[in-house]
């Protein structure tokens, strides 16, 4: 909840707040409310001059991995570990009525494990790697004592990783909280997914903490983090652009004022991508990399500097959010593919073969539903499993949620 | 007084134009709505459904409103003798049809069921696809549309297995060797049911036992999250209740029950 005595402080980029703090931004159909009162307002005043298209837009296109690579950086998870240390900094200081776990929840394509990961270095604490498929299924108590044989406080990153929906794959994980919540274990942290935290909220309510969560990146904390990810090309400033109007979807870092908390100073464009992305960092870097746009004798590979388009200065384009193919705005699945994309949330991932043993699906039942996921855009096949592709994630947590099915709290 | 008013050719083809609308209105109601539901799932979905009969009526009084003043005098002595003489004649001649419309007007006020629900009515068990004037049209599990008239209401029980909610319960038997550990069994089931993709969570699930004399009768009592997904539910609660009871070693029972239980 927001101090209304400190509304003028600035807030962190990454925050961590308990999970019934977790604010969604702002959605769309709240823009249009306020941005037809404004609109209203705006046509009793004089009519100002609407910009002209500054260049040919169908010239334009997608920058090449590169360029974009460096132009939208891959998320730095560091700093969200370092305000996870502060948020924990008088934790363990509160004696024995104080709960000795805490549970970290992230929604998917938050890198929440990365993120305990970093802590874990930070406060030199110890990671405990997630139980083997084996140890899963019989239930095998040996993984439970590297909890206990130790007094040092530890970090389980990715308890997603530590069940299977499956009649043999929550007895383990069931255990892990009996034994966590009797305070039989030393001082630690739970990393988990939002998606399997739900799933444990049905199965075993009455033995899990209360989690805490990273703040969704409302339309500003958007601008500053999208800021920060391009820090400059070949020593010059990078402007964004919208290819329509011309106008900045990010504000130049000259004007960026630190302390601003007034979302208005957001474009539309980021407004936008801040509500479908539903705030999730991951899910927002995946669009905004996809949007990026150059002229093609920009990106001329003769060219040593492949955006250059001034002295001081660098122009990246946007084209405006409706035109923007973002890879899957809805789409209609089977109900075998809605189910088998469920289950691969419900895990953070899954490979085939585990895939046949959390349904009732046959291998070529669950082959061509993986199949058409992927072609649909949904899926990616990385790291051995099948997991939902960051842009996709948004249509397909509501796809999920309005047939009726289990879905995540954020 | 006439009872009749003069029909000239304008009022006849404005009946025309009234019936044509409405046949057009129902008919475009009757596909519109059912496949608006089809992108819903669960509460959302039923609603949907139950209102094309309440359109479909509404469309009909209206009908009659309009007509009957081209036809009639609209006195109250007027439409008491209109109504009677038909009532009279077409009573007679239409008697199960007539009862069947009534019983029709009756379902739309009491409910006993509504488009999406699953019915049983004498033996026959599907969904509730559409709610005629005069029947009532379900489709079985093995996609064989029954017509049932609505005259079946005043005197056969019909079981109605959600009763207008996305709530369903489903039972999964197993039927096992009285020779074992039944909590250990009870367990087992409960875990197979909670790890079931199609499980339903605002739900309880219960797992009922009874000893018989051929054995031990457990029943695993479970919502699904979609009342279209049950054959499909209690298919993965068998197949993986059977798994699971298997591992644990468990004797299932060969000769099939004469009996039924009616927990």
């Amino acid at each position: 909840m927001t101090d209304p005595n400190n509304e003028t402080q600035p807030r962190p980029l990454w925050e961590f707040v308990p999970a019934t703090a977790y604010t969604l931004p702002p959605s769309p159909v709240a823009y249009r409310v306020k941005g037809g009162i404004a609109g209203l307002i705006d046509k009793l005043k004089p009519a100002k001059e609407i910009p002209e298209s500054p260049l040919q837009e169908e010239l334009l296109q997608a920058l090449p991995d590169r360029f974009r690579d460096y132009i939208a950086q891959a998320p730095d998870w560091q700093p969200a570990a370092l305000a996870l240390d502060q948020k924990l900094n008088k934790w363990g200081q509160g004696g024995e009525q104080e709960r000795m776990t805490v549970a970290v929840v992230s929604p998917p394509h938050v890198a929440n494990g990365a993120i305990l990961k970093h802590f874990s270095n930070i406060r030199s604490w110890r990671v405990i790697p997630p139980p083997t498929a084996e140890q899963i299924a019989n239930a095998d108590t040996s993984w439970l004592k590297a909890f206990t044989h130790m007094p040092s406080p530890w970090v389980l990153p990715n308890l997603e990783k530590c069940y299977l929906r499956h009649y043999r794959g929550l007895a383990l994980v069931r255990q892990l909280f009996v034994l966590l919540h009797g305070g039989r274990a030393p001082q630690g942290i739970i990393g988990c997914d939002s998606w399997a935290w739900a799933y444990f909220q049905r199965v075993m309510p009455e033995l899990l903490p209360t989690p805490i969560t990273l703040q969704a990146f409302d339309p500003m904390r958007l601008v500053r983090w999208l800021r920060d990810l391009a820090p400059g090309f070949h020593g010059k400033q990078v402007r964004f652009r919208q290819s329509d109007n011309g106008n900045d979807v990010l504000p130049p870092p000259s004007t960026i004022k630190a302390d601003s908390e007034n979302a208005t100073t957001a474009s539309q464009f980021v407004k936008n991508l801040a509500a479908f992305s539903r705030g999730i960092p991951g899910v927002a870097w995946s669009i905004w990399g996809s949007a990026l746009r150059s002229l093609p004798e920009d990106t001329d590979s003769s060219c040593k500097d492949p955006v250059d388009t001034s002295d001081d200065q660098t122009t990246i384009w946007l084209p405006p959010w409706e035109q923007l193919e973002v890879p899957i705005r809805s789409s209609n699945l089977d109900k075998l593919e809605l189910l088998v994309l469920h289950n691969i949330l419900l895990h953070a991932g899954l490979s085939l073969e585990k895939l046949q043993q959390v349904s009732s699906f046959t291998a070529t039942e669950c082959s061509l539903a993986l199949s058409a996921l992927k072609n649909a855009g949904y899926l990616e096949y990385q790291s051995n499993v099948w997991q939902v592709t960051a842009a996709a994630y948004p249509t397909a947590r509501q796809m999920i949620k309005s047939q009726g099915y289990l879905t995540d709290a954020f | 007084m006439e009872l009749f008013q003069n029909l000239n050719q304008i009022a006849i083809i404005q009946i025309v134009v009234i019936i044509a609308g409405t046949w057009f209105g129902m008919a475009l109601i009757q596909r519109l709505l059912p496949w608006l539901a089809e992108s819903f799932s669960g509460r959302r979905r039923l609603y949907i459904l139950a209102s094309v009969p309440i359109f479909r009526l509404m469309l009909i009084i209206a009908a009659i409103a309009l007509i009957i003043p081209k036809i009639v005098e609209p006195t109250v002595q007027n439409l008491v003798a209109l109504l009677g003489a038909l009532g009279l004649g077409l009573g007679f001649a239409f008697k199960d049809y007539i009862s069947s419309l009534i019983a029709g007007i009756v379902t739309l006020y009491e409910m006993p069921y509504r488009v999406g629900d699953w019915i049983t009515i004498e033996n026959v068990y599907g969904e509730v696809k559409e709610i005629g004037m005069r029947a009532v049209e379900i489709v079985t599990p093995d996609d064989t549309v029954v017509v049932i008239p609505h005259q079946k209401f005043w005197s056969t029980a019909i079981h109605n297995g959600n009763d207008g909610s996305q709530y369903l319960m489903c039972v999964a038997d197993f039927y096992l060797h009285p020779r074992h550990a039944a909590m250990q069994v009870k367990a087992s089931l409960l875990e197979v049911a909670w790890t079931s993709i199609y499980l339903q969570f605002d739900k309880p699930v219960t797992v009922v036992i009874r000893e018989q004399p051929w054995g031990t009768h457990y029943r695993l009592k479970a919502y699904p999250v979609d009342t279209r997904d049950q054959f499909s539910f209690v298919t993965d609660l068998t197949i993986r209740g059977k798994a699971a009871l298997t591992e644990l070693g468990v004797e299932f029972i060969a000769m099939p029950c004469p009996g039924r239980m009616t927990t």
